[in-house]
């Protein structure tokens, strides 16, 4: 017998669809452990323990004791410390999140700030450069240059007045000033000094002359230190290194001129005054015995002992020997004795330069000047005048900034390298302080 | 083809989706090259494109209770569905941009991870929804409704049973133990059925059964008599151990009279080929009289076995949702999560 269509529909359970079923128990089951296991850890990152998962990379060496839990060390809850925030950039934030760095932890001094637009300055974050939370390793100081180009590539926009310094600085390797020391005429120092003359075999004035020197030349106590140096016509073959000392940047007279140019006991560095004082010091009654003492057991005849005495009291007045052979006089009224040597101890002082890190480039290939052949006499206060570093175009050889074309000169050249802004300058205190690897040189093979 | 023929409800998903995506990455492309730095998730684009990331999840989201609520027919659920699947596949790129093309620390990772898995599930749920029907449309002929297999499964192994009764007379007493019926039908009022005047279980709809039994039975009275003692004999007794196990072994609340695990991993008449094995031995066994019966037996045995490809065809196109489901909540509860803590160290 047909059925009815009312038959037919009731023949369909109306609550088919909540009939207990595999598939919807497994959804059911699994959608409430999805949502216990969701709330449970963000229950979880909330608490200390879970700070590690909600940080967006393990802070660098410097800050990596709150890698785990110290998020508020820096972060203030909800006021975002990013620049490119929504408001980030708003100068309270800017200068609360900086309170968190500069003030509670560091003592840094800004970068030109008195020169800058106030809004300018109040815009710079210390999170803007320092970019955290990229890994360990990673350097906080490694600065971007497109960070320093921010206002270096335009100084106008961004400085108070026009600028005295360069207005646009923001590639090396084609929008970068000289360096400082090409803007220099001349070395600024006052020591009449030859580097051709002291690289000569036995520096010899002219080469050949009798003024050249060999070991015997040389008091005792030095020629155990100049021994290796000697070549093999017997000559001293002065190295860059002799003078140039790894420890002691500058040269000094008692550790490298001494043993040629001895002053025959007068200290070297004091005033006219003391000097003076010193010669006559050096003049006893009895100068047979002073020069017996200072010669040991060995005999110097009366004639010898006279022309030391005459070239001691010629010391402080004569102008080719004694203080100056080397140095400038001073003016009457100064109390010096000489001219101060003012060589510069930083040639280039807005940039920090490490003689260590160039370590596998030869001196020469830097400092050409010195290593010139010549045959000729040299006049050591001219030669004195000559800067004697190449210039950026030199350096530009080895610092490349493009990495495409870097690694395309790596195959010809394996000393490639970058040519960031932070190479070479440091931001806080105006850019003017040198960092601590500038310091030290090594001039070791 | 499914979606070039029905491009009509695709198109505007699809279009919205592919503006959406474009205008951000475009967007953050050249806020980042303003700035010389990828953007980040708090930049002005940034957050921008990572609400409209957001709200797309909460929107995929609201299918649930929108199934829930479907009395209030909120939109048309096709299309409800096809902005469900563009809107989802775009929130994958734009959660992307959002993040700056970074996945940044382990929460944001894990978050990253898990709308990956969401979107691979459902795309894998989209693909199997098209492809699966289409191939059981073409394979499976005795397909039935899926919630009716085993009220189907029930309804043959009685028909069997009746059909067997009906052409060779009542079970030898040496065969096999046989389930209950009594214990069967039991069992199917408790679970809210019963069978009707003509025999059928009540709870089997229309159009869940192709042909209607009735005919089997009428043939079975007029057969009654041409069967020998040996038919009755072995026929009853490849049923009892073999035929109805297969049928039965797999509907629940039956208290069945053999181990349904043994069945499910042993029987013959899993295979298709093993079953035609199977009965061509029963056939060898039988007199020629018995053909007609078998080829009746033996059909039902192939429409059991369909139903069997059926449950497993319908596992791999629904169970996905399970997993898609319930990851999906948990995305959705981490993002929220991800928001506040977003905000507070962003």
């Amino acid at each position: 017998m047909p059925i009815t269509g009312k038959q037919r529909a009731q023949k369909i359970d109306p609550k088919y669809h909540t009939r207990r079923d595999s598939f919807l128990n497994w959804k059911r089951w699994l959608g409430f452990i999805g949502l216990t296991l969701g709330l449970g850890y963000s229950g979880w990152l909330v608490s200390d323990q879970g700070k590690a998962h909600v940080s967006t990379g393990p802070l660098s060496r410097a800050h990596h004791a709150w890698n785990d839990t110290g998020c508020d060390h820096c972060h203030t809850p909800y006021l975002p410390i990013r620049l490119d925030s929504l408001w980030g950039s708003a100068h309270a934030t800017i200068a609360k999140n900086n309170q968190k760095c500069n003030g509670s932890c560091h003592s840094l001094p800004g970068h030109f700030v008195d020169a800058t637009l106030p809004d300018i300055a109040a815009g710079v974050s210390c999170s803007q450069c320092h970019r955290e939370h990229l890994g360990f390793d990673r350097n906080l100081v490694e600065v971007p240059d497109s960070d320093c180009a921010q206002c270096h590539k335009s100084l106008e926009r961004v400085a108070k007045t026009t600028p005295k310094v360069h207005p646009v600085a923001s590639h090396f390797n084609d929008a970068h000033p000289v360096a400082g020391f090409e803007s220099l005429t001349k070395d600024p120092g006052t020591i009449k000094f030859s580097h051709v003359q002291h690289m000569r075999p036995g520096q010899p004035r002219t080469p050949g002359d009798a003024t050249a020197k060999r070991l015997e030349n040389l008091p005792a106590q030095y020629r155990d230190r100049y021994a290796p140096l000697v070549d093999s016509d017997g000559w001293i073959q002065l190295q860059c290194a002799d003078c140039h000392d790894p420890i002691v940047q500058n040269v000094q007279f008692e550790n490298h001129c001494v043993a040629c140019h001895s002053l025959d006991g007068i200290p070297h560095g004091l005033n006219r005054q003391l000097t003076l004082d010193a010669i006559a010091s050096q003049l006893p009654s009895d100068l047979f015995q002073y020069f017996k003492n200072r010669k040991g057991e060995q005999a110097i005849d009366e004639g010898e002992i006279r022309e030391r005495e005459i070239r001691l009291q010629s010391l402080a007045s004569s102008q080719t020997e004694g203080c100056m052979k080397c140095h400038l006089p001073a003016p009457e009224a100064s109390n010096a004795m000489v001219q101060s040597s003012q060589v510069p101890a930083r040639w280039m002082p807005k940039a920090n330069f490490s003689h260590d890190d160039h370590r596998m480039a030869s001196c020469q290939s830097c400092h050409p000047q010195p290593f010139e052949e010549s045959t000729s006499s040299v006049d050591s206060l001219l030669e004195a005048d000559r800067i004697m570093i190449r210039g950026i175009e030199h350096c530009r050889t080895c610092h490349v900034e493009d990495p495409v074309k870097r690694a395309q000169q790596f195959a010809s050249n394996p000393h490639v390298a970058t040519a960031n802004c932070v190479d070479c300058h440091s931001y806080h205190a105006d850019g003017f302080v040198a960092s601590v690897r500038s310091q030290s040189m090594s001039f070791a093979p | 083809m499914l979606l070039v023929r029905k491009l009509h409800l695709h198109l505007a998903p699809f279009l919205v989706s592919a503006v959406l995506v474009m205008a951000g990455g475009i967007w953050q492309s050249v806020y980042s090259s303003m700035h010389d730095r990828p953007v980040s998730g708090s930049s002005l684009p940034g957050l921008v494109i990572g609400s409209v990331a957001a709200a797309i999840i909460l929107f995929e989201l609201l299918l649930w209770p929108r199934k829930r609520l479907r009395r209030f027919k909120l939109f048309r659920t096709k299309t409800w569905m096809a902005f469900h699947l563009w809107l989802g596949l775009a929130c994958g790129p734009l959660a992307w941009i959002h993040a700056g093309y970074r996945t940044g620390g382990s929460f944001t990772t894990i978050l990253m991870g898990l709308l990956v898995f969401v979107l691979v599930s459902g795309i894998y749920g989209w693909i199997m929804q098209i492809v699966i029907p289409k191939w059981m449309l073409g394979n499976l002929p005795h397909e039935t409704i899926y919630s009716q297999i085993d009220d189907v499964s029930l309804q043959n192994a009685l028909e069997a049973r009746q059909l067997l009764t009906v052409a060779l007379g009542p079970k030898p007493p040496q065969s096999s133990k046989l389930t209950p019926i009594d214990d069967v039908t039991a069992s199917m009022r408790g679970s809210g059925s019963r069978f009707d005047e003509s025999g059928h279980l009540d709870r089997i709809v229309v159009g869940a059964t192709q042909k209607r039994l009735p005919s089997r039975s009428a043939w079975a009275l007029e057969a009654q008599g041409q069967f020998s003692e040996l038919d009755r004999v072995e026929i009853w007794k490849a049923y009892a151990s073999t035929i109805e196990p297969f049928f039965l072994h797999r509907v629940p609340n039956v208290p069945y009279a053999f181990d349904a695990k043994i069945v499910k991993a042993r029987s013959p008449l899993g295979n298709l080929q093993q079953s035609i094995d199977w009965f061509g031995r029963l056939r060898q066994a039988c007199s020629t009289n018995s053909s007609v019966l078998l080829d009746r037996l033996q059909s039902l045995v192939e429409q059991h076995q369909q139903f069997a490809v059926q449950r497993s065809a319908h596992a791999w196109m629904h169970r996905w949702i399970a997993f898609h489901a319930s990851v999906s909540v948990l995305l959705g509860v981490l993002l929220v999560a991800h928001i506040v803590l977003a905000m507070k160290y962003a």
